[in-house]
């Protein structure tokens, strides 16, 4: 296991009598005791890192589950990584408390605690049936207000499905259905999807 | 022997017509006159003391100067030391008293002086030892050059400074002045 704390420096300091050793994330033990033979008066100086805590949790673990560096004492200027991960039918919409965004995955400096993460998820819009034959009415309710939504059409889910975006709308609390007409009058079986564009 | 009289001239009598010749290099041993009164010839002697000074050792310094003479009383005597690399002149033994720390060592030769030592101590260096938290072990130290040590630090458990969110972790030694090695 690699540990980013342990580091063992030594820097040059008096005409050149220091010896250096330096390390990056070195997976062994810091330097807690030395020999030397003085032939010089000398400082002796026990140095001492910061580290931050990183706590990263989901605001609903039914909707989706962070993973990375969600309880981690950091060193301070190292970088952490959040990973959020959605159930099925939910999506990541963002990061909220000591930061905000809605980078996935999110890297960051570690330049302070960073003690109250909230990964927060979205159950998808689900249509009842996906399955349409005629012109439909869209129930629009659990989107995510002021996010823009495509509706996906398809004639055949054999693979690779070819979606064809039918139409796009941002959700609001004011639009609570869309009507999907099915202008083709062909009786045929039609499949629909909305995604977040 | 350690005092002796050396001639140095003759004093002649008031009143005596001759030549008197003192404080010369050569002493006057040999004189003549021509006698017209009653006279007195006085061989006169001065007093020297030896004056000898050593090392105590001479792989820690070395003396120079009157390390080994016969000095006039009253005349001074000048010893130097010379320490050797890594040692330091301590002090003196069996010298004039009031300048046993006195370096170099001028004094009066009153007495004889046929012991002087002077006495060498090897260097020392400090070991300045600082931590903001755990234990230094043993910590600050004043050792003779070329002393071998060792220093640790003890009770390096992480230092919460506020609970739960910032907390300091030991990463090691920085030591300006000297080199070290790191024992596993």
């Amino acid at each position: 296991m690699t540990i980013k704390n342990l580091r063992s420096i030594l820097t040059a300091g008096l005409v050149g009598f220091t010896a250096v050793l330096a390390g990056e994330s070195r997976a062994q033990s810091p330097v807690t005791n030395i020999e030397m033979t003085v032939t010089n008066n000398c400082n002796l100086d026990w140095t001492w890192g910061t580290q931050y805590m990183v706590r990263a949790i989901s605001g609903d673990y039914l909707k989706g589950t962070v993973s990375g560096d969600t309880n981690q004492w950091m060193d301070m200027g190292s970088n952490a990584t959040l990973f959020a991960v959605a159930n099925e039918d939910c999506y990541f919409k963002r990061y909220s408390g000591d930061l905000s965004s809605t980078n996935n995955p999110l890297n960051f400096s570690v330049n302070g605690p960073y003690t109250n993460i909230t990964a927060e998820f979205l159950a998808r819009p689900k249509i009842s049936d996906m399955r349409q034959t005629e012109s439909f009415t869209l129930s629009l309710d659990n989107l995510d207000s002021e996010q823009e939504y495509s509706l996906l059409e398809a004639t055949n889910l054999d693979y690779p499905v070819d979606w064809i975006e039918k139409m796009s709308f941002i959700a609001s609390s004011a639009v609570t259905n869309i009507s999907v007409e099915n202008i083709n009058n062909d009786n045929e079986r039609r499949y629909y999807k909305l995604k977040l564009k | 022997m350690n005092i002796r009289k050396n001639l140095i001239g003759i004093i002649a009598g008031v009143g005596v017509g001759l030549t008197t010749l003192l404080a010369r290099a050569d002493p006057v041993t040999n004189i003549e006159m021509t006698v017209t009164n009653d006279c007195n010839v006085n061989w006169n002697w001065a007093t020297q003391y030896m004056v000898r000074a050593t090392s105590a050792n001479l792989a820690k310094g070395t003396v120079s100067g009157n390390t080994n003479d016969w000095t006039d009383l009253g005349s001074n005597a000048t010893i130097n030391v010379s320490p050797a690399l890594y040692y330091h002149f301590v002090n003196w033994s069996n010298g004039p008293a009031g300048k046993s720390t006195d370096n170099p060592l001028t004094f009066s030769a009153d007495a004889a002086y046929t012991n002087v030592i002077a006495n060498f101590g090897i260097d020392t260096k400090n070991v300045t030892v600082s931590t903001p938290y755990g234990t230094a072990v043993p910590g600050n130290q004043t050792v003779d050059y070329g002393t071998t040590i060792t220093q640790r630090i003890d009770n390096i458990a992480p230092i919460e400074t506020t609970p739960g969110a910032v907390r300091r972790v030991i990463r090691g030694p920085i030591v300006n002045g000297n080199n070290y090695t790191p024992i596993p």
